[in-house]
């Protein structure tokens, strides 16, 4: 079943809405899943899977690379030329051409990770558990801050993030110390906590709805309105969540490009 | 579902648009943290944390203020504030 993301195991047999048990709503403890063995728990494995599949798919795009591209090479050159022209080049500027393969990878990998949590049989978004987004955050942190070190200097490179030019001059020593905050700390973290969130979320509320349709399931009008709204909520909210699983990896990718443009050129 | 791939936008644009949010966050933060110690001190911490919160919340505004009005046009902001 399209979204049958609580294994039955989980739901109390005989729990039901006639039995009186009441609604047994999903809370964080779906996110905590038994190690296979050892550390090596399912989001591990799918990260691992993902990064394997991305992987093979680009070889197999690119390894033989032709004048005129078959079917997999032109899907791979568009994933490739989005990523250029539509992030790169338009956050970055020409000079960014140097950072698309770091943009490219970061895109596929975090995408993949998402994309777990509607594949049937999988159906875990692996960026739901905090560290994940973390780990990849703290990667762009490092990232922005040495480049900013390397191509401004590490004292021009902190005046010019905390003195944006335009405002008038008592004003910078109260908004100085905000730009600085904003900038070296606030920034790595919202960056993880919107895509961990949005994970989070997305994951929650498909398992409510699939927990719902089985719940209400029942020969009565009640049961069967409200099992069939959750189940059509449920192929519903998947299809929402796929967009939002792009849409994620695209503006971790963009604001990767942000702030990677940002340490390359100060504002002016 | 309309394609991902957003409009051509000014390179400033995006810049400035998501650093909107985290200039709010990172004003209350900051003020409001400073408000919370200045307060802890006269001890009465949650009136600082207060105080603080709003006044920090209040400087980013000007903060974003003064960003996307620089983005408007390139026209310098007047020096009256």
């Amino acid at each position: 079943m399209i979204g049958a993301r609580v294994p039955m195991a989980e739901i109390e047999p005989g729990c039901h809405f006639q039995s009186g048990c009441g609604f047994p709503a999903p809370d964080a403890s779906i996110f905590e899943i038994e190690p296979y063995f050892g550390q090596i728990t399912k989001p591990v494995v799918l990260l691992l899977l993902g990064s394997v599949l991305i992987m093979a798919f680009f070889l197999a795009a690119f390894g033989k690379p032709k004048l005129i591209p078959g079917k997999l090479q032109s899907v791979g050159e568009m994933g490739y030329l989005f990523i250029r022209d539509g992030i790169s080049r338009e956050v970055i500027g020409k000079d960014g051409d140097r950072f698309v393969p770091l943009l490219f990878t970061i895109f596929f990998f975090v995408w993949i990770g998402n994309l777990w949590g509607i594949i049937p049989g999988a159906q875990f978004p692996v960026n739901s558990r905090f560290a994940f987004p973390v780990g990849l955050a703290i990667m762009v942190w490092c990232i922005y801050m040495y480049l900013g070190v390397r191509h401004q200097g590490p004292i021009k490179f902190f005046t010019n993030m905390m003195f944006p030019p335009g405002m008038p001059k008592p004003i910078y020593v109260i908004l100085a110390p905000i730009e600085l905050i904003s900038n070296v700390i606030v920034r790595p973290v919202t960056l993880a906590i919107r895509l961990f969130a949005n994970m989070f979320a997305g994951h929650l509320l498909l398992t409510v709805f699939t927990v719902a349709a089985f719940y209400l399931a029942s020969p009565n009008i009640i049961g069967i309105l409200g099992s069939a709204t959750s189940f059509v909520m449920t192929v519903i909210m998947t299809a929402f969540e796929a967009l939002i699983q792009a849409l994620q990896a695209y503006i971790f990718t963009l604001l990767t490009a942000v702030y990677i443009a940002g340490s390359l050129h100060a504002e002016h | 579902m309309k394609s991902l791939k957003p409009a051509p936008l000014d390179r400033e644009t995006p810049n400035v648009a998501w650093t909107v949010m985290n200039n709010l966050i990172a004003g209350i933060l900051i003020y409001g943290g400073l408000g919370y110690l200045i307060g802890l001190y006269f001890d009465n911490a949650s009136v600082g944390l207060a105080i603080g919160a709003v006044f920090g919340l209040a400087a980013s505004t000007v903060l974003v203020f003064y960003r996307l009005r620089q983005l408007d046009g390139g026209s310098k902001p007047q020096q009256e504030a």
